[in-house]
């Protein structure tokens, strides 16, 4: 007997709702093009994984999700698409949590693992900027957790490539700053900026004071410097 | 002649201040009162932040006011898991008020993360009532309440929304019940990190 169109009341998969009927419903469905997932309506990284897999047939950037009506759910009730596998993101390594190299973390460990690339490239800076200015060092915050992921409260910070720095100040001090502070500095700020800019994986650099050539004026960032690495 | 006179003006006096007293009690007039709202969170102090192992911090031990939640700073911009809402309700008026309800509301604007233009404001529930306050002349009385922004922040982010700002609203009502004597509100924005 024919049935019609799997239908679910809420999305399904990364950041969904995920209520374990419509779990069901997916595994069984992505189970059809090809995965191999245990169908209890749990939805974890297995899940995720397959749905982006599938996703991958015809969006540049799956985002793991299955919504009500959506363009996935339609694909997969027509049940033409086969689930791809995607390759495994390189791991993400851990910022080295020392402070003398010409930087210091002001944020936890598990906050700071990047792409190799990433995390060479703060070290390149590190080692650059010190021998410009031995009495100052670049204070680096989040990045990403180990595994990746949501961060929360960020928007972004999920997949190593974006990284947080304080701008410098005057004093030296390991303190935050913000660019209305008299203990904020312009020509040490400009000096780490040139910096970022100058290297090869650096993508582009949110900051408010736009006395500093180069950065983009983004809200929130008076007292950060947000970082995009392009690997 | 004049001691007869000054006598009756003191029997006059005296019998009006009697009248005055046996008169049945006025009908209060509504009382005059007024009412300030902020928040309030443990953070830590500059010197304390100064050096801070964030992998061993110290102690939040310095209480600060706070107008909103901000993360862009990990150590530097306070962005407590809890804040509290201090309310303070004075007494203007030259006689007492009495038997006040004072309820305080909490309400969130939730919307998609990445996008705090759509994001819209829920219904409002009540986060506490007291009832039976007195207030003499002049006297003011506080009132603190904390709200945990982590859960709420946590299980919206896993969602891919967030709660862009939270409004408590304070309204005093007298022992009659009717209109509310008095009603302030405040919002408390809350910027995720980029």
């Amino acid at each position: 007997m024919a049935t019609g169109p799997t239908s679910i009341v809420a999305s399904v998969g990364a950041g969904g709702v995920n209520r374990k009927e419509d779990g069901i419903a997916i595994q069984t469905l992505l189970n059809k093009a090809g995965a191999s997932l245990k169908v209890d309506g749990a939805v974890g990284a297995k899940t995720i994984a397959a749905i982006k897999g599938y996703q991958s047939n015809y969006l540049a950037k799956p985002d793991g999700k299955v919504d009500p009506g959506g363009l996935t759910l339609r694909h997969l009730n027509e049940g033409k698409l086969k689930v791809k596998a995607i390759a495994a993101a390189a791991p993400l390594i851990l910022l080295p949590q020392v402070s003398g190299d010409g930087y210091y973390s002001y944020s936890a460990a598990d906050r700071q693992w990047g792409t190799s690339a990433c995390i060479q490239t703060l070290l390149d800076i590190g080692i650059s900027f010190r021998w410009n200015l031995p009495a100052v060092q670049i204070a680096i915050g989040d990045i990403s957790f180990a595994k990746g992921g949501a961060m929360s409260p960020h928007g972004t910070h999920k997949t190593g490539l974006h990284v947080d720095i304080r701008p410098l100040r005057t004093d030296g001090k390991h303190l935050p700053v913000s660019i209305a502070d008299t203990a904020y500095s312009r020509d040490y700020t400009k000096l780490l900026v040139q910096s970022f800019q100058a290297h090869k994986n650096v993508k582009s650099i949110l900051f408010n004071d736009t006395k500093i050539a180069g950065v983009t004026p983004w809200a929130g960032h008076d007292n950060h410097l947000h970082v995009t690495m392009k690997s | 002649m004049k001691l007869r006179i000054a006598l009756l003006l003191a029997l006059g006096l005296l019998a009006g201040a009697c009248a005055k007293k046996a008169e049945p009690p006025a009908v209060a007039d509504r009382p005059a009162l007024s009412a300030a709202l902020g928040f309030r969170c443990l953070w830590w102090s500059e010197a304390q932040m100064e050096g801070l192992d964030p992998n061993a911090p110290p102690a939040k031990s310095t209480e600060v006011a706070i107008d909103h939640w901000e993360y862009t700073d990990p150590i530097g911009v306070p962005h407590p898991d809890t804040v509290d809402v201090l309310t303070e309700l004075q007494n203007e008026g030259p006689g007492p008020a009495g038997n006040l309800r004072a309820t305080l509301s909490l309400s969130w604007k939730v919307g998609p993360l990445d996008d705090p233009g759509a994001a819209a404001w829920g219904a409002a529930t009540a986060l506490q009532s007291v009832e039976g306050i007195s207030l003499a002349a002049g006297k003011s009385r506080s009132l603190r309440v904390p709200i945990a922004l982590a859960p709420t922040m946590e299980q919206l982010h896993a969602e891919s929304r967030w709660p862009h700002a939270l409004r408590v609203s304070l309204e005093v009502a007298g022992p009659t019940g009717g209109e509310p004597l008095l009603k302030i509100e405040r919002d408390f924005p809350i910027q995720p990190g980029d």
